[in-house]
């Protein structure tokens, strides 16, 4: 005789030739005659059936009353755990549970479930020992302890579970089933008894892989093999040894081969996705490049086969957000990429699709993609996308005008209006930004990104002690704003406090070790404060986990120049007609290089067209400060001074006051040169460079010139070389 | 048997058993409910609607049958489940539930042999060509209380949840099969007039059941003639209803536990009426 059991129905169906019978674990003397057309009703929803082959009656009752006994002991211990019910109701199911938990097999499969998952956020095991206390209930209180020692143990086993490629286990259903026969079969539970009690994981595969349910199912030995793999011990090795009859399994069919096809269940899928894209994004921050493209392989090919293609386009997309944010831009296009080609007219898909070429420079592309996301549908997104790009292309005025647009279609939208006042401080119209700032905050007292980019105005209007304290009352309001913190450090770096600037960069990476701008933000402090090398070993580092970020190469091509590397750094810099702010900072420096070498009128070629043609105030200025060298360096004071009295940014008047101290005391007007000298007390490190020393020695004291016209010379580029990146960090933020 | 119908909103043929337009992606397509809005099906019922309250005319019985009939349209959809199924589904939107019972959820494996093929022989029927997995079986009741032969809580689902994608059928449709000597295969003649939709329940019921109601029938009796707990399951007698689609906590209107014998059982029971209170479903 065979039967099929169901303890979550209490049901047992007796099988002998044509006949069925069955009885109910209340009263299994009474057996009953079915018909097949009692079956649909027989075992109701219930799931979890047991098929027991040459079996008597006897046997059958005895595996009914335990698989009973195991679903009322885990309904009780979710109840216990349950802080939404009333005490009493918890303290009664703890007190059945005891009774239960006396019979050690019940114990057992218990653990086998629960110890298969980390236990959830809402569950209130610190309450149900408690209660246990209260109540007495010694077995019940010792599985929960023991399950909340090892919770540690179980997310690892947990995590391990989850990172195995679908692909091992044929497809997504046996996938499923494998973990249910894996939790039934006490597999987790075991492999955290082994790590728990630093056993050998060859214990674990050894046991696992005799286990006859196990045995039963595809490629067994790869997935364990596979999920015991980051336990292994040093000199443990995998052995991987598949047998004849058991090769590994392609991909067959999606429908079960026996048994119910399972409709799709959306909050299961649900739950299933949210918990694939955690595992790709823990792997975009170990930067495991090859696991991240096999984990979302596998996400969308679940979501494609359960029929989810927007859902699945969507996926791409918020993985793309997330890769955007750990600075993976070359992966975010990629993502945003293959999102459009499943889902080609999602609006959504085209609009990330353009932030993503937009953060890689490919302007022309990521404009065409809005207009793209404009034509689906995507509005007001695809239009501030637009005008983003304007802005990135240095189109300040069409950027503005996109804004405004924006603004007039729809008043109430805050990323418009903060993207206008953005383009407002980068046309130098800085009084004008503060006010846009002042009034979108009045409005939208809770953005924080108008906040911030208010303390950015006062920084660079000079007015730091005020941008410190504006970034500072970000930073009470939300102390984890990792960009008001890097914003901070600017300003400390701004105002000359170097040591400060870098221990808080240091916080803010030990924090955040992912964040890029604060890993810039700390090398170009490396820079300022001269240690060289130490920034060009920084900027390396970033360099060589991004290899694209223009700002990072920027910051490394001018500690190059600094460092005399001029070959190199000339080679570092990409000869093409600047369009983006980094092409003009790039642009800026390759004149600088080309200053320090003597090739003087192309130097200045270069400036010219940095002061006549860039949109960027900020790179107006610094051009401004660079044709003031080349013209000191021809020893040419008058347009010397004249150049450096159109710098009027705030932020460059330390190193501009160096260069007029240099031109006005060479012109003899000891006067404006003493002034600007004194101006540098505010910046003592400013004051501290030898090249200032020696210019006032010079010229303020009038004393016989302790270096020649060459080392001045190379100093004061070197200055300009080491301020350049002064705005870089936060325009990346 | 595979049927396919035009969308009416895009005019495109919606081919069995699409649940929405593959043209035009409006949603909504319940077979079941389709199957029985077939005009044959509706005029075969209709005869035989007609023939029962002829005949029970002729009985004087009529009057008692209109009565019955009028009652009928308060009747409800229940099915009887096991305590534990009752809390899974209490609580299946709660993390810390459905992460345990997810890992219980194995589902049934049958093993290969002639003796296996008896339940295997389930996996497609007829009636739901295509779709068997999409429909859920209940029972048509005037009381609340379901089949107690398959469960102790007899679940009772809101009539506003169902309506639209409930169909009710003679009787135990499998039985119904087995009885007429129906064999499953793909040109599979199901007679018609057995079937109808939500709506129409009572005017099946009636069809069925005029036969057994006569002048001195009470009120009181009417729930018994609808829904008859047999002995054993065999005897049971009923009018079989077909829901197309899952249901959750939200589809249940109240749930009637009967006899939770042992202690534990006593003490899922109040967790599941304090679970369900808060879904503003009663336990009784």
């Amino acid at each position: 005789m065979d039967a099929v059991i169901s303890g979550r129905a209490g049901k047992a169906l007796l099988l002998d030739g044509e006949s069925l019978k069955s009885f109910d674990v209340d009263d299994p003397s009474e057996i009953v005659s079915r018909r097949q057309s009692d079956l649909p009703y027989l075992f109701g929803e219930a799931q979890d059936l047991r098929v027991i082959e040459n079996a008597d009656v006897e046997s059958v009752k005895q595996a009914l009353q335990h698989d009973c006994d195991f679903n009322w002991a885990l309904d009780l211990t979710l109840i216990s755990l349950d802080a939404e019910l009333p005490d009493d109701i918890r303290k009664e199911a703890i007190e059945g549970l005891d009774e239960l938990l006396s019979d050690s097999r019940v114990v057992e499969r218990l653990e086998g479930i629960l110890y298969a998952r980390p236990l959830p956020e809402d569950a209130d095991l610190v309450g149900a020992i408690k209660l246990c206390n209260e109540v007495r209930s010694s077995n019940a209180s010792a599985l929960l302890r023991s399950f909340g020692q090892c919770q540690l143990l179980i997310y690892q086993v947990s995590q391990a579970w989850d990172t195995i490629p679908t692909k091992i286990f044929v497809d997504y259903e046996r996938q499923v089933e494998f973990q249910q026969v894996a939790a039934r079969e006490g597999l987790f539970r075991s492999l955290v008894t082994v790590r728990q009690t630093k056993s050998p994981i060859s214990t674990f595969l050894l046991n696992a892989g005799l286990n006859e349910s196990i045995k039963q199912l595809p490629n067994y030995r790869q997935v364990l093999q596979h999920w015991a793999s980051p336990f292994r011990q040093p000199g443990e090795v995998p052995k991987i040894k598949p047998e004849l009859e058991e090769e590994f399994e392609e991909e067959t069919s999606t429908r079960r081969r026996h048994g119910r096809r399972i409709g799709l269940n959306r909050q299961a899928v649900l739950r299933e996705v949210n918990k694939r894209k955690s595992i790709i994004l823990e792997a975009m921050r170990r930067q495991d490049f090859v696991r991240i493209h096999e984990l979302v392989n596998d996400l969308i090919s679940y979501q494609l086969s359960s029929g989810e293609t927007v859902h699945a386009a969507k996926s791409l997309c918020d993985l793309a957000t997330e890769a955007k944010a750990l600075g993976m831009h070359p992966l975010q296009l990629e993502m945003t990429e293959r999102s459009i080609s499943i889902a080609p007219d999602d609006d959504w898909s085209w609009a990330q699709y353009g932030d993503a070429l937009l953060n890689m420079h490919r302007l022309d592309d990521a404009l065409t993609a809005y207009q793209q996301a404009d034509a689906f549908g995507a509005g007001v997104i695809a239009k501030t996308g637009r005008a983003e790009v304007f802005k990135a292309k240095g189109e300040l005025d069409k950027a503005l005008a996109a804004y405004d647009e924006i603004i007039a279609e729809h008043p109430e939208n805050v990323v418009a209006k903060t993207g206008r006042a953005e383009v407002l401080k980068a046309k130098g119209e800085l009084n004008k930004a503060l006010a846009a700032y002042d009034e979108i905050i009045t409005e939208h007292p809770e953005d924080d990104v108008a906040r911030r980019g208010r303390a950015e105005v006062l920084k660079a209007k000079g007015e730091l002690n005020k941008a410190l304290a504006a970034y500072d009352e970000i930073i009470v309001r939300h102390p984890d704003d990792v960009v008001a913190k890097t914003g901070r450090a600017e300003v400390l770096k701004a105002k000359g406090e170097l040591n400060k600037a870098l221990a808080a960069y240091d916080e803010i990476i030990t924090e955040h070790p992912e964040n890029d701008v604060a890993r810039r933000g700390r090398a170009e402090v490396l820079k300022a404060k001269g240690e060289l090398n130490k920034a060009l070993a920084a900027y390396d580092e970033i360099i060589a986990e991004h290899p694209n970020d223009a700002i990072a190469k920027n910051g490394r091509s001018c500690v190059l120049a600094a460092l005399g590397y001029y070959d190199e750094a000339l080679e570092s810099l990409p000869d093409k007609s600047p369009i983006t702010l980094q092409d003009w900072i790039n642009h800026h420096v390759r004149g600088m290089i080309l200053l320090r070498t003597g090739k003087v009128s192309e130097a200045i070629r270069i400036f010219n067209d940095g002061v006549q043609n860039t949109p960027w105030h900020s790179q107006r200025e610094y051009c401004r400060s660079a044709l003031a060298i080349a013209w000191l360096r021809g020893r040419d004071f008058k347009k010397a001074s004249q150049a450096l009295e159109e710098v009027t940014s705030p932020l460059l008047q330390p190193p501009a006051n160096i260069l007029r101290l240099h031109a006005f005391g060479a012109s003899g007007n000891l006067q404006r040169a003493t002034a600007a000298y004194n101006e540098l007390a505010a910046k003592p490190h400013f004051l501290s460079y030898e090249v200032t020393q020696e210019l006032r020695h010079q010229f303020l004291l009038g004393e016989e010139p302790r270096h020649d016209e060459d080392w001045i010379f190379d100093q004061e580029v070197k200055i300009i070389l080491l301020n350049t990146g002064i705005e870089t960090s936060r325009l990346a933020a | 048997m595979f049927i396919s119908i035009p969308c009416p909103e895009c005019g495109n043929e919606i081919q069995q058993p699409a649940d929405r337009c593959p043209h035009c992606g409006r949603p909504g397509y319940y077979w079941n409910v389709i199957a029985v809005k077939d005009a044959a099906e509706r005029a075969t019922l209709e005869r035989r609607y007609q023939a029962a309250k002829k005949e029970a005319s002729s009985r004087k019985a009529d009057a008692v049958l209109q009565d019955f009939e009028n009652a009928l349209a308060d009747s409800q959809a229940v099915i009887a489940r096991s305590q534990s199924e009752v809390l899974r589904l209490a609580n299946s939107h709660r993390q810390l539930y459905a992460t345990y019972y997810q890992l219980i959820e194995a589902g049934v494996r049958l093993p290969e042999g002639d003796q296996w093929d008896v339940l295997r022989e389930l996996a497609d029927t007829v009636l739901f060509p295509g779709y068997k997995k999409e429909m859920r079986f209940a029972a048509l009741s005037m009381d609340g209380v379901g089949l107690s032969n398959y469960g102790t809580c007899s679940i009772v689902f809101r009539d506003e949840m169902i309506s639209h994608r409930a169909s009710v059928f003679e009787e135990n449709s499998a039985l119904f099969m087995e009885k007429r000597k129906i064999k499953i295969s793909r040109d599979t003649k199901l007679p018609k007039g057995f079937r109808a939709t939500w709506d129409e329940r009572a005017k099946l019921c009636v069809a069925k059941l005029s036969g057994k109601i006569d002048s001195a029938t009470r009120p009181v009796e009417y729930s018994g003639l609808l829904l008859r707990q047999g002995a054993t399951s065999e005897d049971d007698e009923f009018v079989e209803v077909h829901i197309w689609g899952p249901m959750t906590v939200l589809t249940m209107e109240r749930v009637i536990v009967t006899s939770p014998k042992a202690h534990h059982r006593a003490i899922i029971t109040k967790a599941i009426k304090a679970k369900l209170a808060k879904h503003n479903v009663k336990v009784n």
